[in-house]
């Protein structure tokens, strides 16, 4: 699954730990057994990857939602 | 718009794997079967051509393709034919195997078309089938008659019934509704809300209720190997 779910404000953050900007990368999203992937923001050194409080609760907590149904 | 349109709606959003678990379905019921390389095969329902690419590219089989509608252009090089699975264009006993992947269940007249494949294979040859199951099929009468994947949809005792009543001998049921929700997470993924994945498969019945019964129904995803009696 891939796609950019970045916005332009999300480049704005900073990695605090190596102090560098954010890039928008293939970041691997995990949940109940099931894996997808999709172009986040990441800081290009560690890895550290942005969910905007949009993601987490518009369209991932749909996600969720379908994975957890019986 | 009708049912026959979906794998055009479904491409458009979540790429080529536009049926539950893609090939590795495909490729269970290829090794599980057996098939000598010399096999014919007819893949029922056969789309942009992705199992025919397949079973031959990685299995050497002679295959053969039909499909209701003209969006068949992709399959490289194998016959494709453009023909309703209710009436096969074919004689009888004249392949090995009949592979109908998340096609039986958009059908209006599915036990028709179950019987063609009986039809079409020689006798020792395959039915391989996947599609959508009811888990809960006696919350589904609010669905009946929407012109859907779930059309034809029934329950796992009910499909059985049908495929050894027409002289098969069922050697595999398996339950892969797993990779049916994962299908569905993606569509929710790629379109944002599941009011989306909703009007995408149910673009006629918008209403709460009919979605409603559908999630009461349970839907699943089966594959099922059955050899036509000798």
């Amino acid at each position: 699954m891939n796609g950019d779910y970045s916005r332009p404000e999300d480049l704005t953050w900073k990695c605090r730990k190596c102090n560098v900007n954010l890039v928008v990368g293939p970041a691997t999203l995990s949940y109940m057994g099931n894996r997808m992937t999709a172009d986040l923001p990441q800081c290009p050194i560690c890895g550290f990857v942005l969910i905007s409080e949009k993601l987490a609760l518009g369209k991932m907590t749909e996600v969720e939602q379908v994975l957890e149904d019986k | 718009m009708t049912r026959y349109d979906l794998p055009e709606r479904l491409r458009a959003v979540i790429g080529d794997a536009i049926r539950p678990g893609g090939l590795a379905l495909t490729e269970r019921a290829a090794d599980f079967c057996g098939f000598s390389e010399s096999a014919r095969i007819v893949d029922i329902g056969c789309g942009f051509g992705t199992t025919l690419n397949h079973l031959r590219d990685c299995h050497g089989f002679w295959v053969c393709g039909i499909d209701i509608s003209d969006r068949i252009s992709e399959s490289r090089g194998q016959p494709v034919v453009q023909a309703s699975a209710n009436s096969l264009p074919f004689g009888a006993g004249v392949f090995d195997g009949v592979f109908c992947e998340c096609v039986l269940s958009l059908l209006p007249l599915s036990e028709y078309a179950l019987s063609e494949f009986c039809r079409v294979l020689q006798p020792g040859g395959y039915l391989v089938l996947s599609d959508i199951y009811l888990r809960n099929p006696c919350q589904a009468q609010n669905i009946d008659g929407q012109p859907s994947c779930l059309s034809s949809a029934v329950a796992k005792s009910e499909r059985i019934t049908h495929v050894k009543n027409l002289g098969f001998e069922l050697l595999l049921w398996e339950d892969h509704s797993g990779y049916l929700k994962e299908m569905a997470a993606r569509i929710v993924w790629a379109l944002g809300s599941r009011e989306g994945l909703m009007k995408l498969f149910f673009p006629d019945t918008a209403s709460i209720c009919d979605r409603d019964a559908i999630q009461r129904a349970r839907p699943g995803y089966f594959l099922l190997i059955a050899r036509k009696k000798e």
